[in-house]
Formats: structure tokens, C-alpha cells, sequence
């Protein structure tokens, strides 16, 4: 087991759907490491490729038709690569777990909440049914949900219930590394800063390490020691919290900045990004950026650019650095 | 819950007389006079007259409706032209082999089925797909009576291990219940195997799969049990269609069971036999509706709440 420094360490990650229809390339050579204790936040319109690397991570990718390449895949210290089935679902829910998108979808509507819970701890902590029952009802009650409701169906809750329910699941075994892809998305806005508060404490509470997928720059704001952002299946500018929002150097993270409403001057106008993302079943020769760039060159339209250093922390993947070493964003010069 | 069972028994009331009705209507319809048959050719005019207040088919359609719907409710299901026999105590000598019958083939069919159907739904499009559902195909479109002659070919006059037909035991149910299952499996295999495949790519399977919980698991637990209730519909239908006896099959092997009973009385213009047996497996078909409705609330527990409210 090599570098311990990382919770979790990929590289080299591409991930292709093959359908009748062509090859969807959902990712596209993706680095990415995290240290322990930390939250990265992974962020990107929808269609970036942010929930194909999540299962990928848990070797979840659906096959046919998804197929997975990677050239490493380290997570907790263990090459998830080689794993058996059998120790894969040793690892899934108890080193690694998932907190999906929908919660309305994400639920059993069979089985009843409590049983839903206590399943993964009977399956890792090896409790008896009536022990695990007992602990995912304190788990129900830890996400503010009444110990009463415990026997009843996901088709009782609601919506934020049902989200603190997959949130429950995916904690109930205290994980090392909890991935959690657009969970406030399907709620709310009261709802979701109690769930995200949640998070946060629970995070604290058990030295967790997370991955918060979201498209919701706010959020990343809030809960993120650092951030990459992906576009196309690719990173496109990685860093810490800091450097993403203070030292922003790559049009597209500029881009999502400038589509956020701004609370202060409500006059502006919106800047969305124009056009849209490209067709994800064809590979762009150069920069998969370019035809929305408002910066891009002749040259970006052939090259790829690469996703180099800048800082220790600070990664980003625009090859105007490369071209011109003192460019900078609009953004950054209005500071 | 109980409320809801209670009520769906009451229903029956209504269906069972319109039932009673459409009997009767069709039977009038039928071409012959039925007292003929009881009579002979001989008869003379009063004699004809006589018999026929004598077994109740005086009177126009309404009134021996009314006549007879008043016997039934004290529970007179008249008596057989042919064998001069209580109906209710002939039905009730002959229904023990047709659930005997119903029972086993059911039971193949579900045992043969569903494993196969979940196979099919798993392995989607390879060749175990196509395997079982040629399988199946072959199952539906064959046609019972030949399949039923082709056992007897085989495993009766060839082989010589199982009886031909009649009823002398275990080994004389083999057959026909093979028989009757070989149908019941395709359907059953063919709605498991569809009822799966809108299953599998469900979130809550990856739900389950995030959760460490075993491959195996999440098909015969999480998936199975939310694609029971298609499965559980067409067993029901199956099964009260057989319960009203498999004619052919039963004709084949010579099954003392309720669909040769029928089969028989209609042949014979046997009136109270034919509307006596309808009745009561309309009855039967009414409980095991009633049954499956019930069934369902405990598989799915969005249905229940549909009961209750």
C-alpha cells in the first residue's frame, strides 16, 4: 500500500459509455487525489462527468455499456482496481459510501426505512437484526428524524426526509471517504442548509473525508477545503478553496462565477456561459473549452491543453498561460 | 385492511348473480331442448310438459333465474339430468384433483419460472437470454392437448414409467400436471423476466450495491421483491384459470377434475351441472382475486395504503 498521505488517489481515469448510438465519453483522463479529513468539492454543469467518476470510485459504473480505464485507483490505501466482488462489497458502505442524487429514487419502496439502514450495518458490523435496528433508529434520529417513523415506507416521507434517510445510510458505518453527489439538489432551500449543516457536523464529529459533488458554487463555498472543476470529464482547474475563488484562472471556472446571481447589485445582468457543451460523443482535438471561451486563441482550437501546476495547490488546465505568463481573467483584474 | 376484505366479499354478492344470469341466458340461447334428453324421443307432449316442471325449465328465463338463484341460496344446486346426482355433491368429489392438479403445476411452473426469468433479465440479451425466452416461446405456442399426447408417447407407451391417464396416485399427476405447467411457465418466465428488466436499472439497486450488500442479494432481495407484483397478477390469473379446470389436459389424461365435469355437461346439455360447477368456480375465481389483492398489499406497501385510506 503506497502513498498513505491520500484518502483517495486516481489518475489516469476514463470512463466510456458504449451504446448503440456511439461512445459517449463521460471521462476523460481524470488526476485526482485528496488528503484525509478533507472535502473536496467536484464541480461542473450537468453533464461534466462529476457522477460517472463518483461510481467509478465504487466501481458502480453500470456495464454494459459504461467501460473503465484507470491507471490508478487507490482508495483508503487499497487498489479498488483488484478487488474481488466479494471484497469490493467489503469496502462499499463501510470504507466508502455514496449519498446519491435523487432521493426520491434512491430509496427501497419495499422495505421499510429502518430495515434499509440496518442492512449495512449488519452486513459490516455484522450487528444482529434487532441490534442493527436499534442503531439505525438512533441514526434516524441523529438526522432529525422522529425514532417513531422508523417502521414506515420511503413513500411516507418527504422529500428532505428521504435525502436525510440516504444521508443516514451512507453514514450508518462511520465511512472513511463519503461521496456525496448533489445531495441538496432535490431539496429545498430551508432544507438544504439543514442537511448541509448536517453533513458538516457529522463530518467534524467522525474525521470524515468527503467528495461534494454539486454545481452549486455556494455550497462549495460553505462546506469545501478544495475544489476541482471538471468539464467534459476532465479537470479543467483544481485548488484549494482559495485559489478557485481568489485566484480563479480558468475561463470556465470564471465562467460559473459570472452565471451566479449576484444578491448585491440585483441590476446586473446575468452572464451565463455561452453555448453549450460539446457533444460528448465526439473528442475534441483541443481544448474542449474552446468554442465557449471568450478568451480562446486560434491556438485553442488544436492543442490540448494539459493540466499543469501553477502552485503546490493550484492546478489549472489553459493553455493562454502557456502563450502569454502574465494573463489573467477579467475577474481577477477587477480585484 | 379488514374493511377492505370485507367489502371485496360483499362484491361478490353482485357478481355472482350477474354471473348466475349470464349462464342461464347463454343456455337458452343454446340450440335443443334439454328435455329431450331426459325424455327420450318417445315422449309424448304431456309427458314432455310434465318433465319439464318436474326439473324446473317451466317458465320463461326470469322466473327460473329467480328459481334457481332462491334453491342456490339455500344452497340447492339441483340435480343432474344425467346422473339424477346432487350437482354440489359431484362438484365437490371432483374438485379435490382439479386443486390437486392446479396445485402441482403451479408449483413447477413457479419453480421452473422464476429463476429462469431472472436469469433471462440479468443477462440481458446473451444467450441465456435468448435460450429462455425460445424456451418460453416454445412453452406458449405449443398447444396442451399435443404436448399432454407427446408425454403419453414418451414416458407411458415408450418408456413405460408413468400411467396414461386416470387417477391412481402420485405417479398418475406427473404427467398431466407437466402438462398443464408447460404453459403456465412460459407466461410466468416471460412476465418475470420483463417485470426485472424495468427493475434492474433502478436507483435503489445502486442504493443497495453502495451499501456493500452482496450482487446476489440485490436481484433476489431489493430487485425481486419490487418486481413481484406483475409476477404475482399473472399467477393469479393462472391459477384461477386452471382451479376452473384444465379442460384439455384433463380430457388427455382422463382427469376426474372439474373442467371434464363441465366439458362433459355441456356435451350432455346437463344444465344444473353446467351452471352449478360455473357458479361455484366463479366463486373460487372471486377468492383467489381476493387473495391476490390481499397478497399484494403485504409485497408492496404503497398498495396498502391505497386499501386503507
Amino acid at each position: 500500500m503506497s502513498d498513505n498521505n491520500y484518502i483517495f488517489d486516481i489518475e489516469g481515469l476514463n470512463v466510456r459509455y458504449e451504446t448503440e448510438d456511439g461512445t459517449v465519453y463521460a471521462v476523460n483522463g481524470l488526476d485526482l487525489k485528496l488528503g484525509y479529513k478533507k472535502t473536496l468539492g467536484l464541480v461542473g454543469e450537468t453533464g461534466a462527468g462529476k457522477t460517472t467518476t463518483a461510481l467509478a470510485m465504487l466501481r458502480l459504473v453500470p456495464s454494459p455499456p459504461g467501460v473503465v480505464e484507470c491507471a490508478k485507483l487507490e482508495i483508503c490505501g487499497q487498489d479498488i482496481r483488484s478487488l474481488s466482488a466479494q471484497e469490493l462489497e467489503e469496502v462499499r458502505g463501510k470504507d466508502i459510501s455514496m449519498i446519491f442524487q435523487d432521493p426520491m429514487t434512491a430509496l427501497n419502496p419495499v422495505f421499510r426505512v429502518v430495515d434499509q439502514i440496518a442492512e449495512s450495518l449488519e452486513i459490516h458490523e455484522h450487528l444482529s437484526h434487532h441490534d442493527a435496528q436499534e442503531k439505525a433508529k438512533e441514526l434516524l434520529e441523529m438526522v432529525g428524524i422522529s425514532r417513531s417513523r422508523a417502521n414506515e415506507f420511503a413513500h411516507q416521507f418527504s422529500g428532505g426526509m428521504k435525502q436525510r434517510v440516504v444521508i443516514a445510510i451512507a453514514l450508518a458505518c462511520n465511512p472513511k471517504l463519503i461521496i456525496a453527489d448533489e445531495p441538496t439538489t432535490a431539496l429545498d432551500v430551508t432544507i438544504q442548509a439543514q442537511v448541509l449543516d448536517l453533513m458538516k457536523d457529522l463530518k467534524e464529529k467522525h474525521d470524515t473525508s468527503m467528495i461534494m459533488i454539486t454545481h452549486d458554487l455556494g455550497i462549495v463555498a460553505e462546506v469545501c477545503d478544495e475544489v476541482a472543476v471538471m468539464y467534459t470529464g476532465r479537470i479543467v482547474e483544481q485548488g484549494t478553496l482559495e485559489d478557485i475563488f481568489e485566484r480563479t484562472m480558468h475561463p470556465y471556472t470564471e465562467g460559473l462565477f459570472n452565471s451566479l446571481p449576484n444578491i448585491a447589485d440585483r441590476q446586473a445582468m446575468l452572464k451565463p456561459i455561452r453555448g453549450l457543451m460539446p457533444d460528448p460523443t465526439e473528442q475534441p482535438k483541443g481544448c474542449p473549452f474552446a468554442p465557449r471561451c471568450d478568451y480562446a486563441g486560434r491556438e485553442c482550437e488544436s492543442e490540448h491543453p494539459a493540466l499543469r501546476s501553477v502552485t503546490d495547490t493550484h492546478k489549472v488546465a489553459c493553455s493562454a498561460y502557456d502563450r502569454q505568463p502574465d494573463f489573467l481573467l477579467e475577474r481577477r483584474k477587477a480585484r | 385492511m379488514h374493511r377492505y376484505i370485507f367489502k371485496r366479499l360483499l362484491m361478490l354478492i353482485p357478481v355472482l348473480l350477474g354471473v348466475v344470469f349470464i349462464i342461464f341466458f347463454i343456455m337458452d340461447l343454446a340450440p335443443g331442448d334439454p328435455v329431450y334428453m331426459v325424455a327420450g324421443d318417445q315422449a309424448t307432449e304431456e309427458e314432455l310438459d310434465a318433465l319439464r316442471e318436474q326439473l324446473g325449465l317451466s317458465g320463461n328465463i326470469f322466473t327460473r333465474y329467480l328459481r334457481y338463484v332462491n334453491n342456490m341460496l339455500h344452497g340447492d344446486f339441483g340435480t343432474s339430468f344425467v346422473t339424477k346426482r346432487d350437482v354440489f355433491k359431484t362438484y365437490m368429489e371432483r374438485l379435490p384433483n382439479t386443486i390437486r392438479l392446479a396445485s402441482l403445476a403451479m408449483i413447477i411452473a413457479i419453480v421452473v419460472s422464476i429463476p429462469l426469468g431472472i436469469i433471462a433479465a440479468v443477462h440481458q440479451n446473451s444467450l441465456k437470454d435468448t435460450a429462455s425466452m425460445v424456451l418460453s416461446l416454445l412453452g406458449l405456442s405449443m398447444p396442451n392437448f399435443w404436448l399432454g399426447l407427446l408425454l403419453i408417447l414418451v414416458f407411458s407407451l415408450r418408456l413405460g414409467w408413468l400411467p396414461s391417464g386416470g387417477y391412481t396416485g402420485f405417479r398418475s399427476i406427473i404427467l398431466p400436471a407437466l402438462t398443464v405447467a408447460s404453459g403456465l411457465a412460459a407466461l410466468l418466465t416471460r412476465t418475470t423476466r420483463s417485470s426485472m428488466l424495468d427493475v434492474i436499472r433502478q436507483d435503489y439497486l445502486r442504493t443497495a450495491r453502495s451499501k456493500g450488500v452482496t450482487e446476489r442479494k440485490v436481484i433476489n432481495k431489493h430487485a425481486l421483491c419490487n418486481a413481484l407484483i406483475p409476477i404475482i397478477t399473472v399467477f393469479g390469473i393462472q391459477f384461477s384459470n386452471v382451479l376452473g379446470g384444465s379442460a384439455l389436459a384433463e380430457t388427455v389424461f382422463s382427469w376426474p377434475g372439474v373442467g371434464r365435469l363441465v366439458v362433459d355437461a355441456i356435451n350432455q346439455r346437463d344444465i344444473p351441472t353446467v351452471t352449478g360447477a360455473l357458479v361455484m368456480t366463479t366463486m373460487l375465481v372471486s377468492i383467489v382475486n381476493l387473495a391476490v389483492d390481499i397478497v399484494y398489499a403485504y409485497v408492496d406497501p404503497r398498495i396498502k395504503a391505497q386499501y386503507t385510506k
